[in-house]
């Protein structure tokens, strides 16, 4: 505890010398803006295929921390904020915290592989569902947006609009909350 | 019809071929006129380009049931999504939608380029109208739907502007007039339930 706490305001006092910890692309750290939740119940279930095939449900999730990424190849924040997004999937332990972004995009195999290629994305799956039923299950009309979902299924933080996910101190606050006692 | 009008709209018609790139007089005729029948909801006229450069106007749509959507592509901190909405819309209502277009109109005409616009709506749904053209012919559009929009510079880069816009979806009939709006944020189902409601009271007449 005592060393989230520093983590915490060691990011804290980082962002206030930072000014606002705007990075060189122009990103702000996810700590910076994140919503801290603490919901009662893991969100409504939905669909999300896995490379246009196998379906996944959040529940199969469960046990891991894990950070979604709501996002679509039309919207230009989230295509800003995705190298970082891919660079934080390699820096983390994946049997810790899955990183999955889910693109909600109408003919979603067709452009996300094409755009994962273009910006040379090396960690991250391809991963989609339909737009109305993630609207249902977060009840959330921007993007991107990410959630962050504790072990149990809840969520316990939301991001809105891009971050700079590769920040060192998100980084070390996800290793913690990965390992931290239920 | 009024003479006058279909008078100014030819005219405008053909300055709009004529001279591309040199609109600004044309564009305030367009929306002059109105329908005299009922003064208190005039018919909202318009006058734009499809992303292929065709010219169509709020005529060429009479006869279908609109959902018109103003908006812009470059969000460039968190996207609104209408867009989306107006896409699942469509899908919900099967195969009522044959009597609905979907329109989206840019208020941004200078970064949202023709191409640009047609891979942006194709990202949501092959049957989405994007339109563009001169600021005065979407201004004249604008005024014509009541909405608003409103540039708003950056403080950091002058090529970053954000577009304050409504962000409604007006809802018009098959004779051009608004039916309602759907407010920013309203669910799909509810816009299918709506939007199915009134054709099905249009048909039972």
């Amino acid at each position: 505890m005592r060393r989230l706490l520093t983590i915490l305001v060691g990011g804290l006092v980082a962002a206030l010398l930072a000014g606002k910890a705007v990075g060189g692309d122009g990103l702000v750290a996810p700590l910076d803006i994140l919503i801290a939740k603490a919901s009662e119940a893991p969100p409504e279930e939905f669909v999300i295929s896995h490379d246009g095939g196998t379906a996944i449900s959040l529940a199969d999730l469960r046990g891991r921390l894990v950070v979604l990424n709501i996002w679509a190849t039309w919207c230009l924040p989230c295509r800003d904020e995705m190298p970082s997004l891919d660079r934080l999937s390699d820096l983390v332990d994946a049997r810790d915290v899955a990183v999955l972004p889910i693109s909600v995009d109408a003919r979603a195999e067709r452009a996300v592989r094409p755009f994962y290629f273009t910006i040379d994305i090396k960690n991250l799956p391809v991963l989609t569902a339909s737009g109305r039923d993630v609207v249902a299950a977060f009840h959330d009309q921007t993007m991107p947006f990410t959630v962050i979902l504790g072990r149990d299924g809840r969520e316990i933080g939301r991001v809105r609009g891009p971050a700079r996910w590769d920040d060192p101190v998100f980084v070390a606050w996800l290793e913690e909350k990965a390992k931290a006692a239920d | 019809m009024n003479v006058l009008r279909l008078s100014g709209i030819v005219g405008a018609l053909l300055v709009l071929l004529a001279t591309p790139l040199d609109f600004a007089d044309a564009g305030t005729k367009v929306v002059a006129g109105d329908d005299t029948a009922a003064p208190a909801e005039p018919r909202r006229a318009f006058m734009l380009r499809d992303v292929r450069s065709r010219v169509l106007t709020d005529q060429d749509f009479l006869g279908s049931y609109l959902l018109i959507y103003f908006g812009y592509t470059h969000c460039p901190d968190v996207c609104p999504t209408t867009l989306l909405t107006v896409s699942e819309v469509m899908k919900g209502l099967g195969d009522d939608a044959k009597g609905v277009v979907p329109i989206f109109i840019t208020v941004d005409p200078d970064r949202d380029t023709p191409e640009h616009m047609a891979e942006y709506v194709s990202a949501f749904d092959e049957r989405i109208v994007a339109l563009t053209g001169p600021q005065q012919f979407i201004d004249a559009a604008v005024t014509s739907y009541n909405a608003y929009y409103k540039k708003v510079p950056s403080t950091t880069a002058p090529a970053d502007y954000t577009m304050d816009h409504t962000a409604s979806i007006a809802f018009v009939g098959p004779d051009g007039r608004l039916i309602t709006r759907f407010a920013y944020g309203e669910d799909a189902a509810q816009i299918v339930a709506r939007v199915r409601e009134t054709l099905g009271a249009a048909r039972s007449n």
